[in-house]
């Protein structure tokens, strides 16, 4: 029997394997403060400076090739957006002149303003390469106030959540990673639902919407607020696809986000913290 | 002993080209797994045990990193690694063709341990999906660069040869 056959190969294999499982479990049930989470950070906070020397050496060349792929393009969008910023000057002034009232008539009923978060810029040094997750790693940590969980911003609309943080660099899990799901609502017609990711698909999936529901392209959606892990009010996209299969109970809907997740530069990280936490995975 | 530490550094190399070049080098979302072509030519040169261990050392530093499960990766290229291993004998023997051809067939087993172990968890991709977003993609780009890595990193590979192998070495040298 030829010698790759041998029985001392498999138990090597065998023996790797249940040391992984092990691995596993051990991750999947120790506390943040546990070997593995800190052999984590450990490796991100080894990592981020190397991520940050490299994406700045990239960021000109990749620079460089966009500008020259996409010149045509750019001239046109140019030319689109000095219009559309004129259009957009004349209504922040009628929009200020709203709010001034708006401010005025509030403080006049007692109204309190909302809560307004802080937020803590960042900007992305590395994306850990995996197909299968989608995260980001920024270059603010606990040192900077990061801390797990808070939620973080782009592009004007949710961009994700802080899923672990060294004292300089921190880990963000994308909006559309598979594991991903956040509390959502449907501004025009109030329907609360879970919005997913789909295999670093720019289109999320908006789960549990009823059969029932009205809901229609173009309608906004916005976090909810439930479960106090994000904000109520944050911008995460437009509805573009509503479709019902045969026998679901449910629409299967689909969510456009104005962040593009794959190639993202600056992040801003809400100062916002639930009141609670939660073990990653449960 | 200085064969072990010459394969975990090979693997580190591997590992920090894959943390910070590999993402910029994404084509339609699609990245190189570098790590990966690491620990299947290790399989390929040297056989199952040795495969084995790269893919656990490569697997364990990109869990480490990027996945949220960390034991997936250390699975997937544990098996890689030492089904690698398996078919040393008939890999570099012919033409650059088969070593990508191998490459090729080690990403899709590496996706398809990784969804088997995923669904364990209560991850359900659907399969066309998972097919043309990752496995498709990613076996092609690996199978493309899998002559270039080896090309980069067999001066490094220092363990005894036994005879097949070193017949192998001597026709690319």
């Amino acid at each position: 029997m030829p010698e790759f056959f041998g029985r001392r190969n498999y138990l090597i294999l065998f023996a790797l394997i249940v040391l992984s499982m092990l691995i596993l479990t051990i991750h999947y049930r120790e506390g943040e403060d546990g070997l593995i989470h800190r052999a984590e950070r450990l490796v991100m906070a080894a990592v981020s400076p190397l991520q940050t020397s490299v994406t700045n050496a990239l960021t000109p060349v990749r620079d460089g090739w966009d500008y020259l792929a996409h010149f045509g393009d750019l001239k046109r969008e140019n030319r689109h957006l000095k219009q559309e910023v004129a259009e957009l000057r004349g209504q922040v002034f009628a929009l200020q002149s709203l709010k001034n009232e708006n401010s005025r008539l509030q403080s006049l009923i007692g109204f309190k303003d909302q809560a307004k978060y802080d937020t803590i810029p960042a900007r992305v040094t590395g994306m850990p390469s995996s197909n299968w997750w989608s995260s980001v790693i920024i270059d603010k940590g606990v040192d900077d106030g990061i801390k797990r969980n808070m939620p973080v911003v782009a592009g004007g609309g949710l961009v994700g959540q802080v899923a672990d943080a060294s004292q300089r660099a921190a880990k963000v899990v994308l909006l559309n990673d598979v594991q991903s799901g956040v509390s959502v609502q449907v501004e025009r017609t109030g329907e609360v639902g879970v919005i997913k990711g789909q295999l670093r698909d720019q289109r999320l999936i908006l789960r549990y919407i009823s059969k029932d529901s009205t809901i229609q392209n173009g309608d906004t959606v916005v976090t909810s607020g439930l479960g106090e892990l994000f904000p109520k009010g944050i911008y995460v996209g437009k509805v573009v696809k509503v479709s019902l299969s045969s026998y679901g109970l449910y629409k299967d809907v689909e969510v456009n986000s104005p962040v593009d997740f794959t190639s993202l530069e600056e992040v801003l990280v809400i100062k916002h913290e639930p009141d609670f936490s939660f073990k990653e995975g449960n | 002993m200085w064969p072990l530490i010459q394969l975990g550094l090979v693997v580190l190399v591997a590992f920090a080209f894959q943390a910070t070049v590999a993402p910029h080098m994404a084509v339609s979302g699609a990245e190189p797994d570098i790590v990966l072509i690491v620990t299947a030519l290790y399989g390929f040169t040297y056989g199952p045990q040795i495969g084995a261990f790269a893919g656990f050392f490569g697997g364990l530093l990109g869990d480490l990193l990027a996945g949220p499960y960390v034991g997936l990766g250390l699975i997937s290229k544990s098996m890689v690694g030492f089904f690698a291993g398996l078919v040393q004998r008939t890999i570099f023997v012919e033409n650059i063709l088969l070593p990508m051809l191998a490459i090729f067939i080690a990403t899709w087993i590496h996706e398809f341990v990784y969804v088997a172990f995923m669904f364990l968890f209560g991850e359900v991709t659907p399969v066309k999906v998972l097919i043309s977003s990752i496995i498709l993609p990613s076996a092609i780009y690996n199978a493309i660069l899998a002559p270039f890595v080896y090309g980069a990193v067999r001066r490094f590979m220092v363990f005894k040869q036994d005879a097949p192998a070193v017949r192998i070495a001597k026709k690319y040298d």
